[in-house]
């Protein structure tokens, strides 16, 4: 068990060396924390903008796809129903062997006869909810970097009472932060 | 029969001005230490010697880690600092 006692009742035969470091301690106490509010602040904002640029690129990706997505039909049925019209030139023969190419206006080449592409909408529609899926929400990603400031504010606890604690304390906190982000939750 | 392991717990009571310490059955808290940010202190580090240094050194660092969260308490710690970290902690 640890008491707190006033300095004057301690007799310091205890703890060795008995040091004090009066002058700097409130001060160092009082920058260091402004300096670790300053980089939380810093981060904070970084991170407020890239949740930002993802979001935009996440919403830009669905918009586009959506809006493609029913003349992506039409342009496939289109190029589908154009492929009888071919004409190969005498400079191309040999070029690329189509098989039996009937005249231009038999209509009749074995391309002609096969069923035009069909736009199938699960397909895209799939993929920007797949894609979405590996992205956490803007809530879940501020939680981790909350979580992520109060670590780093531990390590710098750990750090003022023994300097070569903070390697091992800030790498465990960047592997927790990167276990939250990557959706894996923090262990 | 082996007693149980156990954990000690410490915390400061802004209300009481006190600090509170006890023990918790270890098995019951695993799930959160588990989740916890966890600093090992390997005994060969210091020589298997439980000595004052070392428990200055465990004790002040219980104090900052409470006093991350309860501001209120840093201005009553008065435990001496490793004298190599002045200056604060490398910029991340």
């Amino acid at each position: 068990m640890i008491l707190r006692a006033e300095p004057a009742y301690i007799a310091h035969d205890g703890f060795v060396p008995t040091r004090k470091y009066v002058d700097y301690q409130d001060d160092d106490l009082a920058q260091r924390v402004k300096a670790y509010a300053d980089r939380s602040a810093a981060h904070a904002a970084d991170f407020a903008r890239y949740t930002q640029a993802v979001d935009e690129r996440v919403r830009a990706a669905r918009d586009r796809l959506t809006a493609l997505a029913p003349s992506v039909g039409s342009i496939v049925s289109a190029v589908a129903s154009s492929f009888p019209s071919v004409s190969v030139s005498p400079d191309d023969e040999g070029v690329l062997d189509l098989g039996e190419v009937s005249g231009l206006d038999e209509q009749l080449t074995p391309l002609g006869q096969a069923a035009p592409f069909e736009y199938i909408k699960s397909a895209a529609s799939e993929v920007t909810d797949t894609v979405a899926g590996i992205f956490l929400t803007p809530a879940e990603e501020a939680e981790c970097m909350f979580q992520y400031n109060l670590d780093m504010a531990e390590c710098s606890a750990y750090y003022s009472m023994q300097k070569s604690s903070w390697g091992m304390c800030s790498d465990r906190a960047s592997q927790r932060l990167a276990r939250c982000v990557t959706g894996k939750g923090i262990m | 029969m082996d007693a149980k392991k156990i954990c000690v717990l410490i915390a400061y009571d802004e209300d009481g001005q006190k600090i509170t310490t006890c023990t918790v059955d270890r098995a019951a808290v695993q799930s959160l230490i588990d989740g916890a940010l966890v600093m090992d202190w390997p005994l060969s580090d210091i020589g298997y010697e439980l000595n004052d240094e070392f428990a200055r050194m465990i004790g002040g660092v219980a104090f900052k880690l409470l006093a991350t969260r309860q501001q209120g308490l840093a201005r009553l710690i008065t435990v001496t600092e490793d004298p190599e970290s002045k200056g604060g902690p490398p910029s991340v």
